[in-house]
C-alpha cells in the first residue's frame, strides 16, 4: 500500500471546481494540481495565485538585450563606413531609434515565449501522469495528494463539492 | 439578437470542440472547389515569375521613370492587408473588445500569409533572385555592413520582425487549441498535433504563465503594429519625390493598411462563415464591429486625403502642386478619383445599420475598398515617380503586362490557398477563447458577445 496517493477530481462546471478549490484550501488540504480547459481568473483567484507570473522578467531581459543590439548594429555600421560630412554627425542617433525599437519588440517576444517554454517545461514529450485528455476539452481537473487513509474524506469532499468522477492513482 | 441567441447552440465546452474541429475535418465540397481554384491561380502566378525569370524583367512593363510598377504597389498593398490580424488581436485584446473572440485566429493567420506574400514581391522585382542574398544586411566582400540608419535596412528589419512577431504570437495563442485536437485525435494526427502542441497539459501554472506571456506579446505588438507601416511609408517620405516627402505619410499610411486590412477581414470571413457553417460563432454583431471600425478608417483615411492636398497647396511647392494637380487630372486621375471614393465616401454608408447588417452590402463594400486601397497605392507610388520635377523625365506605366497579372492573380491565389489550408489544417477560431467567453458569460450574463 502507498503512503501517499493522488486524487484526481473531474469536474464538469468552472463554477464547481473553484467552490471544491476553496473548500480544499479552507481545510488546509495541499492542492496539486488544476487542470482546466481554459483561462480563467476565478481558479488563479481561488487558488490565490498572482495575475502575472515570473515571465515578466524574460521580457524585460529581453526588451534590454534589443535595445543594446539596435543601438550597437546602428552605430557600429555607421561608425565602419566613416561618411565624415561637415555639420553631420558622423554617428547620428536620431535614426538609431527605429533599430533599438525594433530589436527591442522582436527580442522581447523572443525571450517571451522562451520564458514561457521554460517556465512551463515544454515542450514535454510526455503528458502528466494525471492528466486526462477531456481536461482540455470539457472537463476540470483537481489533484489533491493525501495519504492513503484520507481517501475516503478526500472522495467524498470532491464529490459533494461537485465532482463528477473521483480517481485514485497510486503514487 | 442573433450573436446571442446561437451561441446557446453549444451544449456545454465539447460542443465547441466539436463544432470548430468538425468543421476543420469536414469541411464540404465547396471547400474543394475553392482550393482548386486558388490553387489554378498559384500555378498562374508560378508560370508567370518562372517565365519572367527565364526571359528577362522586360517581359514586365515596367520602364523609367515608374520602375517599380505593379510590384512595388503589391508589396505596398500586402504589407498594408497584413495589419489589421494583429490589430485585431492584439489591440482588441488589451482592450477586452469580446467580439475579437470569434476572428482573432483568423485575421492573425490573414496577417502571416499576408506579409509572406509581401515579401516576394522584392524577390520578384530583383530579377536575378538567385542573388537575393545580395540585399540581406550582412558585411559585403570589402566587410562593410549595409548602413542600419538606412530606411530600406529599417523596413527588412521592421518587416522581418513583424513577420516573426505575428507568427509567435500566432503559434502561441494556438498551442491549447492544438493539444484540444491532440485530445480528440488518434493515430497520426494525434502525432502529429501532439507534437506541434509542445505537450501542453493546461494546469493552473502553464495557464498563469501562458497568460504573462500572451499579455505581453499583445502589449508588445501593439507599437509593432504602428511603427512597421510608419517605417514602410518613411521608404517614401524620406525620398524628395513630390507627393512622398510629406510628414503625414507615417500615421496616413498606418490608418490605410488599417482600412485594407479590415476590408480583407470582412471579404475572409464572410465566406468562411457559410463554408464552414460559423454563423453562430462569427455573428452578424461581429461583421458590424468590423464595419464600424471600417467607417472610423475610412474617416480618417479621407481626413488623411484631404490634409495631403492641403498641405501640397500651402507649401507653395510649385512640384508639389504640380504633382497633386496631376493626381487629380492626370494619367492616373480615374484611379485617384476611385481611391477617394472607395475609401473615404463608400465606407460613409456603413453608417446605416441596415447596410451594416446586410452581408451582401457588406461585402461589396470591403470589395470596394479593398479595390481602392490598391489604387491608392498606384496613385501614391506610380503617380508620383511618372511626375516629379523635370518634365524632361516624365513618364507613364500605361498598363501591367500578361506577365505582370499572371503574378498578381498568383499573390492573391496563393494568399486564400494558404488561408484555405490553415482552415483545413488548424483551428480557424480559438476554442479557449470561446469557452472561457462561454464561462464568463455563464457567471456574468455577458458572454462570447456581450
Amino acid at each position: 500500500m502507498a503512503d501517499r496517493i493522488a486524487v484526481i477530481g473531474s469536474f464538469a462546471e468552472l463554477r464547481a471546481l473553484v467552490s471544491a478549490v476553496e473548500a480544499f484550501r479552507r481545510e488546509a488540504i495541499g492542492i496539486a494540481t488544476v487542470y482546466s480547459p481554459f483561462q480563467s481568473s476565478e481558479i488563479r483567484e481561488a487558488l490565490g495565485e498572482p495575475a502575472l507570473g515570473p515571465g515578466r522578467f524574460f521580457t524585460l531581459a529581453g526588451g534590454v538585450t534589443g535595445i543594446l543590439t539596435g543601438v550597437f548594429l546602428a552605430w557600429y555600421t555607421a561608425a565602419q563606413w566613416r561618411f565624415i560630412v561637415g555639420g553631420k554627425y558622423p554617428i547620428p542617433y536620431v535614426p538609431t531609434v527605429i533599430p533599438a525599437f525594433e530589436f527591442f519588440i522582436l527580442l522581447s517576444i523572443i525571450f517571451t515565449l522562451g520564458g514561457m517554454l521554460f517556465l512551463n517545461r515544454m515542450p514535454k514529450k510526455r503528458l502528466p501522469k494525471y492528466y486526462d485528455g477531456r481536461f482540455s476539452q470539457d472537463r476540470f481537473g483537481l489533484v489533491v495528494y493525501c495519504a492513503d487513509s484520507d481517501w475516503g474524506k478526500i472522495s467524498r469532499m470532491m464529490t459533494d463539492l461537485g465532482a463528477q468522477e473521483v480517481l485514485k492513482v497510486e503514487e | 439578437m442573433e450573436g446571442n441567441a446561437q451561441t446557446q447552440d453549444f451544449s456545454g465546452y465539447a460542443g465547441v470542440d466539436r463544432q470548430i474541429v468538425g468543421a476543420m475535418w469536414n469541411p464540404g465540397r465547396f471547400y474543394w472547389v475553392c482550393v482548386a481554384v486558388a490553387g489554378l491561380g498559384v500555378l498562374v502566378g508560378a508560370v508567370s515569375w518562372a517565365w519572367q525569370i527565364g526571359v528577362g524583367l522586360g517581359v514586365a512593363n515596367i520602364t523609367h521613370p515608374p520602375m517599380w510598377g505593379t510590384y512595388l504597389i503589391n508589396f505596398v498593398f500586402w504589407v498594408g492587408i497584413a495589419h489589421s490580424g494583429t490589430l485585431i488581436s492584439a489591440i482588441l485584446f488589451l482592450f477586452r473588445a469580446s467580439w475579437r473572440t470569434t476572428i482573432s485566429r483568423a485575421s492573425e493567420a490573414m496577417t502571416i500569409f499576408a506579409v509572406m506574400i509581401a515579401g516576394l514581391f522584392p524577390l520578384i522585382h530583383l530579377g536575378r533572385v538567385w542573388v537575393v542574398y545580395w540585399i540581406l544586411p550582412y558585411p559585403n566582400e570589402r566587410n562593410l555592413w549595409p548602413n542600419f540608419q538606412s530606411p530600406l535596412v529599417f523596413d527588412v528589419i521592421a518587416i522581418s520582425t513583424y513577420l516573426t512577431v505575428s507568427f509567435l504570437f500566432w503559434y502561441t495563442g494556438m498551442i491549447p487549441d492544438l493539444a484540444a485536437i491532440r485530445d480528440r485525435s488518434t493515430g497520426l494526427k494525434n502525432r502529429i498535433y501532439g507534437l506541434l502542441s509542445l505537450g501542453w497539459a493546461g494546469s493552473e501554472k502553464s495557464w498563469k504563465h501562458y497568460g504573462t506571456a500572451y499579455l505581453f506579446f499583445a502589449a508588445l505588438a501593439t507599437p509593432l503594429v504602428i511603427s512597421v507601416h510608419s517605417v514602410v511609408s518613411w521608404d517614401f517620405a524620406l525620398g524628395i519625390t513630390p507627393g512622398w516627402h510629406s510628414t503625414i505619410f507615417a500615421p496616413y499610411f498606418v490608418a490605410g493598411a488599417i482600412h485594407s486590412g479590415l476590408a480583407m477581414v470582412l471579404l475572409l470571413l464572410i465566406p468562411m462563415r457559410k463554408i464552414f457553417h460559423f454563423e453562430n460563432l462569427l455573428t452578424l454583431r461581429v461583421l458590424e464591429q468590423i464595419a464600424k471600425t471600417i467607417i472610423l478608417t475610412g474617416l480618417i483615411v479621407g481626413y488623411s486625403y484631404a490634409v495631403e492636398h492641403f498641405l501640397a497647396w500651402y507649401s507653395g511647392d510649385a512640384a508639389e502642386n504640380d504633382q497633386f494637380l496631376f493626381r487629380m487630372t492626370g494619367y492616373y486621375s480615374w484611379a485617384f478619383w476611385f481611391m477617394i471614393i472607395g475609401n473615404a465616401v463608400v465606407p460613409i454608408v456603413l453608417f446605416f445599420k441596415r447596410v451594416r447588417t446586410c452581408i451582401p452590402a457588406l461585402f461589396a463594400v470591403a470589395l470596394i475598398v479593398q479595390a481602392g486601397m490598391w489604387f491608392e497605392r498606384l496613385v501614391i507610388i506610380v503617380g508620383s515617380q511618372a511626375h516629379e520635377y523635370d518634365p524632361y523625365s516624365w513618364g507613364i506605366y500605361k498598363y501591367p503586362s500578361l506577365i505582370e497579372w499572371g503574378i498578381m492573380i498568383g499573390s492573391f491565389s496563393l494568399f486564400f490557398f494558404l488561408f484555405l489550408l490553415f482552415a483545413k489544417f488548424l483551428p480557424t477560431i480559438s476554442m479557449t477563447e470561446v469557452k472561457e467567453a462561454i464561462a464568463h458569460g455563464e457567471s456574468s450574463g455577458g458572454g462570447l458577445h456581450g
